[in-house]
């Protein structure tokens, strides 16, 4: 049967919706930006180090003693980036600090701080949490929990939704496993926050701000617990599923990965450090085997790269990654932060072994 | 295995699970005789709702910072030509092949409706929402 008119234009607008549906939703990877500023030497030397993989907003720190060189790839010194778990390497050294300061001791226990009395949890010390040997788990990992963050995660939305209380619950209800044994959990260092911040008689934000950030100067550094909080001119990230990221901003998941930073400010961040005058820079120090041939300290781990002990942390959001790397003794640091999900790590690396 | 062998992997799979559905959709419409016809309309319904659930899914978990987005384009045409052509072959089938099985073939096509909205509407209005 010959099909009429009217059936080949219905068919006709299927195809042509179904190619206009494909076309709204097409992933569509950046490309590294090509508009740079900074320091000639190092974006020569940083361009093809970022031009292999899809990148978009790419920010270098160098810090060489006294000297600091900056290169940006559409960026600027104001740009603001999501840190991811370098959140952590602050809350560790927020710890260190409240050490120093009598608040808590390493061997204080969570449950002597928070409310989760009777719980495998509460028997877990700020020391162990601090340096993924508590056994808690990466994630929670109550089913419920589980479920929903392994729904928002596959549907590329923000999973770190929980607030302060639920992630205090979260902790209370994990099982322990390998206690003693280095698990990398972001479960584990979000509690953690929350219970140097309670120990010190405040919340997280305010601990962050009060203690790190003001003291150090950071002042464009923020830590938005919502969509609400965040700037209108916030920088976009790219997911890896090539559209823009849904931004992580973070409220009860905050300890561990939810400042966001410009290159300024993180200028200052690893100045302080090289420094020594970062509080709670004791955090730093490498003291057990992490179990991947390298050692961690407080939130901090110290690698071997050809003979030069390098502490670094680095963070890798869905949208965003960067890599904090200080070589202490040469009073080298390289910090990157880029608006993509690929890390970093190989490119920091390659930039700090360059000099040392 | 390296992350990057993970997704080409994984990629290519999906891509050609859609890519033999959409073919195969084709083929259903070319030879209305043969084994793998067209049976009814809820069958037509059902494989259109099919083919752009997948490529809705298709888009949303390949991690396509890692895998060639001209694949995505070529199996939106397929896909797109695929769905077209079975439009065109809509008022020759039957409402019910009597085989028993409309219902089955009901439920398919509104759990892939389902599907389709739940995974587009965070991909289109999630950004918006939350930014």
């Amino acid at each position: 049967m010959r099909p009429t008119p009217r059936t080949v234009a219905a068919a006709v607008v299927t195809a042509l919706l179904v190619l206009a549906g494909g076309a709204l939703i097409r992933p569509a990877p950046p490309t590294l930006s090509t508009a740079e500023r900074g320091d000639p030497q190092l974006l020569d030397r940083a361009r093809p180090l970022f031009t292999d993989e899809s990148r978009d907003l790419v920010s270098i720190v160098e810090i060489d003693e006294g000297t600091t060189a900056t290169a940006h790839f559409g960026a600027d010194d104001d740009t603001d980036y999501e840190l991811g778990s370098i959140s952590k390497a602050m809350t560790a050294l927020l710890l260190a600090d409240a050490i120093e300061r009598g608040e808590v001791g390493e061997d204080t226990e969570l449950g002597q701080i928070l409310d989760m009395e009777g719980t495998p949890a509460a028997e877990v010390t700020l020391a162990e949490l601090a340096s993924h040997r508590s056994g808690m788990p990466y994630l929670p990992d109550r089913l419920p929990d589980r479920v929903g963050m392994g729904v928002l995660n596959f549907l590329a939305l923000n999973p770190y939704i929980a607030d302060t209380d639920t992630v205090i619950d979260q902790a209370a209800a994990a099982s322990l496993e390998g206690r003693g044994e280095f698990t990398y959990s972001n479960l584990g260092f979000a509690v953690l926050g929350h219970a140097v911040a309670e120990a010190a008689g405040t919340d997280y934000p305010s601990l962050l701000r009060e203690r790190l950030l003001k003291p150090l100067g950071m002042d464009d550094t923020t830590l938005p617990a919502g969509s609400s909080e965040l700037p209108d001119d916030a920088t976009s990230g790219n997911s890896d599923r090539g559209r823009t990221g849904v931004p992580w901003t973070v409220d009860g998941y905050a300890p561990m990965g939810g400042v966001r930073s410009t290159s300024a400010d993180m200028e200052l961040f690893a100045r302080a450090l090289l420094e020594g005058t970062a509080p709670g820079i004791q955090a730093l120090e490498p003291r057990w085997d992490d179990g991947r041939g390298e050692e961690v300290g407080l939130g901090w781990f110290t690698l071997d790269l050809d003979g030069t002990d390098i502490t670094w942390h680095n963070g890798i959001g869905r949208s965003f990654t960067s890599m904090i790397l200080l070589d202490r003794e040469a009073e080298r640091a390289v910090v990157v932060l880029n608006n993509t999900g690929i890390d970093v790590d190989a490119e920091g690396l390659e930039l700090i072994g360059e000099h040392s | 295995m390296n992350d990057q062998i993970i997704h080409l992997f994984t990629g290519g799979l999906l891509s050609l699970f859609l890519a033999f559905t959409a073919v195969g959709t084709l083929w259903a419409v070319r030879y209305p005789h043969s084994k793998r016809r067209l049976l009814d309309r809820w069958d037509a319904v059902n494989r259109i709702a099919t083919m752009v659930m997948l490529l809705v899914f298709f888009s949303s978990i390949v991690a396509w910072v890692h895998f060639p987005v001209a694949v995505w384009w070529a199996l939106t045409v397929l896909v797109a030509v695929a769905c077209g052509s079975v439009v065109l072959r809509l008022p020759e089938l039957e409402r019910d092949a009597g085989d028993g099985k409309i219902r089955r073939r009901k439920i398919s096509s509104i759990f892939s409706g389902v599907t389709f909205i739940v995974l587009c509407v965070p991909m289109v209005l999630a950004v918006p929402l939350f930014h």
